[in-house]
């Protein structure tokens, strides 16, 4: 993948599997970013093909839902009325969809401020309209670039808890790309670590922990040892060309 | 209570600015054709009533038409530059130039080119209100951020529900700063060009005023002239609170787009 004129990414091969949630962690810089919108049919790659159930992707890929780091809800719109503008866009404003996009905000524990602007809201509260938006249409994808990036550190742990907790209800694919190992961890089936620019795919780990995970499972010795070997991946070069 | 804690102090300041301009030319015997007092001015804006009516409807409907004209071929002359990135890179920068190029002088040519009719008030009233119409309409429709764009695409908006749904609202406070901005410079305009060409309109008659000596109607002439202004400033204020949630005003008055195009 060429980006302006730099090399962003260097001979990625992922494969996700369905229903699978998928972490791809990585230093700022490593192309991560562009992988998601790579994955969404949003930029075309210099080389290489973007397969989702066998058959290539050209252009947007529009099965699936995307949530940034920044909300982009759009404030002259109320909640209600971003979480139906998938629907609205689509022409589905059905009564089935309107009837699960007022359920998924008060899972999220949104119920009550359907009628709130954005600019009435919190940060997390933003960002949790702005998943429900991207699940409105029950799509068999979800594409997260970084959700909780912008969250406090304690808001940010609530904030996992609440997707696993989607995720286990609703079973999509979730691609998500974090920098946060942490995060990674408690919340992914795989993981596939990155390397600083060009990105390429360091090696893929496989977290077989139980779930629903709770917060505290980050001191468990199993929990360590995943965060130990991914990041001696992230560090092995800075330390290994360095001080060794 | 907090309502008049907010509009006590600028009525309070004016109210003093007044008393002290009154009592100023009161005592040291100003002469009305230097500076007339307020009370004066007043006087004669109600006494003279008529007149500077029949100067109003010619100097209203100059800016009327020169502003629509600015309007239209402002706001699609910046949809072309937003839109089209080959005539945009071709057009914007000399349009920034001549942004800074003053309009106004172009006055006396006017006249040369289309003599003293109703052109030469519309092309320097439309001329003068263009550039901040068009910056500002490429500017808003460049507010939109390339993440909303990518969502847009990724539901599969068409372009047309991309430009409704998307772009439109999110310009329209910026667009509106704009045009906020060319009505009042539209006054700018139409008293010059009265200036230059006319034999009616408030600024023709502002100018045959001085030259009678009669500062004090003069006076009046130019009160007339910010009440027009005040209303074309006020209508497009008013469109703009009809279209615009207050929520986004508030952020955009602030935005450095709105104030750079000031």
């Amino acid at each position: 993948m060429n980006f302006g004129s730099t090399l962003a990414l260097d001979h990625v091969d992922l494969a996700v599997r369905e229903h699978e949630f998928f972490t791809i962690v990585g230093p700022s810089g490593c192309g991560k970013s562009t992988l998601l919108l790579l994955a969404a049919g949003l930029l075309a790659p210099s080389a290489g093909a973007l397969l989702i159930e066998g058959r290539p992707v050209r252009g947007a890929y529009t099965s699936a839902g995307i949530a940034f780091q920044h909300h982009n809800l759009l404030e002259w719109r109320s909640v209600l009325g971003n979480v139906l503008l998938p629907l609205e866009i689509r022409r589905i404003e059905t009564e089935h969809y309107l009837a699960r996009a007022k359920r998924l905000l008060s899972l999220v524990g949104l119920d009550g401020f359907e009628d709130h602007y954005p600019y009435q809201l919190s940060g997390g509260m933003r960002q949790r309209a702005a998943i429900c938006r991207a699940l409105v249409c029950d799509l068999p994808l979800l594409l997260l670039d970084e959700p909780f990036g912008a969250l406090d550190a304690l808001s940010r742990e609530e904030h996992q808890l609440m997707l696993q907790d989607l995720w286990m209800r609703e079973r999509k694919t979730v691609l998500l790309i974090t920098h946060d190992v942490r995060e990674a961890i408690l919340l992914s089936d795989r993981i596939a670590v990155m390397s600083p620019r060009p990105g390429r795919i360091l090696d893929t780990v496989q977290i077989d922990l139980p779930r629903p995970r709770r917060q505290d499972i980050s001191e468990t010795p199993a929990f360590i040892d995943y965060s130990r070997r991914i990041r001696a991946m992230l560090f092995a070069r800075e330390t290994g060309s360095g001080r060794s | 209570m907090s309502r008049w804690r907010r509009i006590a102090p600028p009525l309070v300041f004016a109210l003093a600015v007044l008393v002290l301009w009154e009592g100023g030319v009161d005592f040291f015997r100003v002469p009305d054709i230097l500076l007339p007092a307020p009370s004066k001015v007043v006087e004669g804006m109600v006494t003279s009533w008529p007149l500077y009516l029949r100067h109003t409807w010619p100097t209203l409907s100059e800016i009327l038409l020169g502003y629509v004209i600015a309007m239209v071929l402002g706001t699609l002359c910046g949809m072309v530059i937003a839109f089209s990135r080959l005539l945009g890179n071709a057009i914007y920068p000399a349009l920034v130039a001549t942004q800074i190029m003053p309009k106004v002088a172009f006055a006396p040519l006017l006249v040369v080119w289309f003599g003293f009719g109703l052109m030469p008030k519309l092309i320097l009233v439309a001329l003068i209100a263009f550039f901040p119409i068009v910056i500002n309409t490429v500017v808003a429709l460049n507010m939109t951020m390339q993440e909303s764009l990518y969502l847009f695409r990724s539901m599969g908006a068409s372009a047309v529900q991309t430009f409704f749904k998307l772009r439109l609202p999110a310009a329209l406070p910026v667009y509106f700063a704009g045009l906020k901005i060319a009505a009042t410079f539209s006054i700018v305009g139409v008293v010059v060009a009265e200036f230059y060409s006319s034999d009616r309109g408030l600024g023709y008659l502002l100018l045959i005023e001085v030259s009678n000596g009669d500062t004090t109607r003069a006076f009046g002439s130019i009160a007339y002239l910010t009440i027009l202004g005040l209303i074309a400033f006020g209508s497009v204020a008013l469109i703009e609170r009809l279209l615009v949630p207050a929520h986004m005003l508030k952020r955009f008055d602030e935005s450095p787009a709105a104030r750079a195009s000031s």
